[in-house]
């Protein structure tokens, strides 16, 4: 007599699991540990899942997953649209859900972009600001998810924060200025819950810490560049958001591009390794937004904004060892204009969307 | 018109005699009987038990090509019927192993029909408590683990 348990894995996984709605893998997955390995593929799309790598990546309102294996092309899924009302202009990612402030400002929307499923967050005041910075996160005792605020428009700037168990705003008392400002042109990462962020102290960073609610120490980027002159840092994360990685190049070496991941990470302590230096041959605009790393091949994808013949494309372009490089043309940047900011894609490595009522894609 | 038959034998040595056009829905019989005509395919890993229910369904399922006589004439709804009524009948040991033959012998719709009671099944509890149950699998997660995963789902939407 055969039990469940001795069926063939790939036989539970294509055939059974595929079969389930997602409201059961919750379930399914707290039932044993064979089972919870066997879900998590399901939850990366499906069939195959666990071979391939997808990344997320999204224009001004559509997610996209996009398979990069082998180096081959590109092949993009779109997996979720908001509505086309809706305009945005910021986008922050965390553990599968997306944070997006309006173009108008009045209202930010949180996206789970599985189950479509949105919420609405009012402003404490009339409206939000064009120049406010938003991270979500969560605070790891009671898992509750919080919204971070920062507003330049007031001085001293101004921190505010958003509890989903109770729906409100409150400001929150930190004295940022002991911490250096926080950079205001990059994009803050999400990792485990927390937010890092670019300080304008010589080559640092730190971290808002969601369950203190407040912020860690001066953290040090890589120690082995220079922060001195014209230089471009993004941040990014390596695997389910538990290595933080950062890209780095410097004007008077724009064609290097540097990358680094960090071996211990968290609120008050970092070390740094290095992952990959390759020498481009061109100058790799930063400014485009997002790359991100796969360990395992070790390689890294940038994503750029490419001129051809008159017209601005989204490109990736994947750098790996031993020169190897790949330009992966993506589609127009459509929505680029000298007075409006293109979008540039938002990308995460490892997108573990919400389990609750997802939606089967395609 | 004589049809042509076959035979299975199954792991305690009882042999079916079955019409070839029925045991060919399974894409590994259909592959054998053209391989090696005229003999006794011994099928090792079925018991007599659940090569007779694997022989039931696809008698059932079999869909002649000259259409007179009784050949099967159901209809696709009255066939679903059927085959719901097939596998709720089945308890949950047979079905693992009627599961694991349709995919031995690779008969996709036993197999479509098989899984789909399983994951209904699964669907119909209300908890990983009741599955372990229904399944008789045992926990063996860590407190630690059951949190990891129960953060995972925590989602303000």
């Amino acid at each position: 007599m055969k039990t469940i348990l001795d069926l063939p894995e790939n036989l539970v996984e294509d055939e059974i699991i595929a079969r389930l709605p997602m409201k059961s893998l919750k379930s399914v997955r707290s039932t044993c540990k064979k089972w919870n390995i066997l879900c998590k593929n399901r939850i990366f799309l499906g069939e195959g899942g666990a071979k391939k790598h997808f990344f997320l990546m999204m224009d001004s309102r559509r997610i996209c997953l996009m398979n990069l294996d082998n180096g081959g092309d590109p092949s993009i899924k779109q997996v979720s649209v908001l509505d086309h009302q809706i305009q945005i202009s910021k986008v922050f990612q965390c553990d599968g859900l997306l944070l997006c402030l309006l173009e108008d400002c009045s209202r930010l929307l949180v996206w789970n972009p599985y189950s479509g499923k949105t919420r609405w967050i009012e402003p404490r005041n009339t409206s939000f600001h064009t120049s406010d910075r938003f991270a979500l996160g969560y605070d790891r005792n009671n898992l509750n998810f919080k919204i971070l605020r920062i507003s330049n428009e007031t001085d001293p700037v101004e921190f505010e924060i958003y509890k989903f168990s109770s729906s409100s705003w409150k400001v929150l008392d930190v004295t940022p200025h002991a911490h250096g400002e926080i950079w205001s042109h990059s994009r803050g990462v999400s990792l485990k819950g927390n937010t890092y962020f670019r300080t304008s102290a010589l080559g640092s960073f730190l971290c808002f810490d969601f369950t203190a609610e407040s912020f860690g120490p001066i953290l040090p980027l890589p120690p082995s560049h220079s922060y001195h002159g014209l230089h471009f840092l993004s941040f990014s994360c390596v695997r389910e958001e538990q290595q933080l990685a950062v890209m780095y190049q410097h004007w008077q070496a724009r064609q290097t591009i540097e990358i680094s991941v960090t071996d211990k990470i968290g609120p008050d302590v970092v070390s740094w390794t290095k992952f990959l230096k390759v020498d481009t041959g061109t100058w790799v605009d930063p400014s485009a937004g997002s790359f991100l790393v796969d360990e395992e091949k070790k390689i890294a994808v940038v994503f750029v904004l490419e001129m051809v013949s008159g017209c601005l494309y989204q490109t990736a372009r994947v750098f790996g060892q031993d020169g190897y490089f790949k330009s992966l043309r993506i589609r127009e940047a459509t929505s680029y204009s000298p007075n409006k900011r293109c979008f540039a894609p938002v990308v995460c490595s490892s997108y573990l969307p919400s389990l609750l009522q997802l939606n089967q894609p395609g | 018109m004589s049809k042509k038959m076959i035979v299975l034998k199954s792991s305690e040595g009882v042999s079916f005699v079955v019409e070839e056009a029925v045991a060919r829905q399974s894409k590994i019989i259909s592959f054998l009987v053209e391989e090696f005509p005229d003999r006794e395919l011994p099928l090792t890993n079925m018991t007599s038990e659940i090569l007779r229910k694997t022989i039931e369904y696809c008698k059932k399922h079999v869909v002649e090509d000259d259409g007179g006589g009784d050949s099967s004439s159901s209809s696709s709804g009255d066939l679903k019927e059927w085959d719901v009524k097939f596998v709720a009948e089945i308890d949950q040991p047979r079905l693992m192993d009627l599961l694991m033959a349709a995919n031995y012998l690779d008969i996709p719709s036993l197999l479509d029909v098989t899984c789909q009671k399983v994951a209904d099944t699964i669907a119909a509890c209300n908890d990983e408590k009741e599955i372990r149950a229904t399944f008789n699998i045992e926990n063996d997660f860590t407190e630690e683990e059951v949190e990891a995963i129960r953060m995972e789902n925590q989602y303000p939407i």
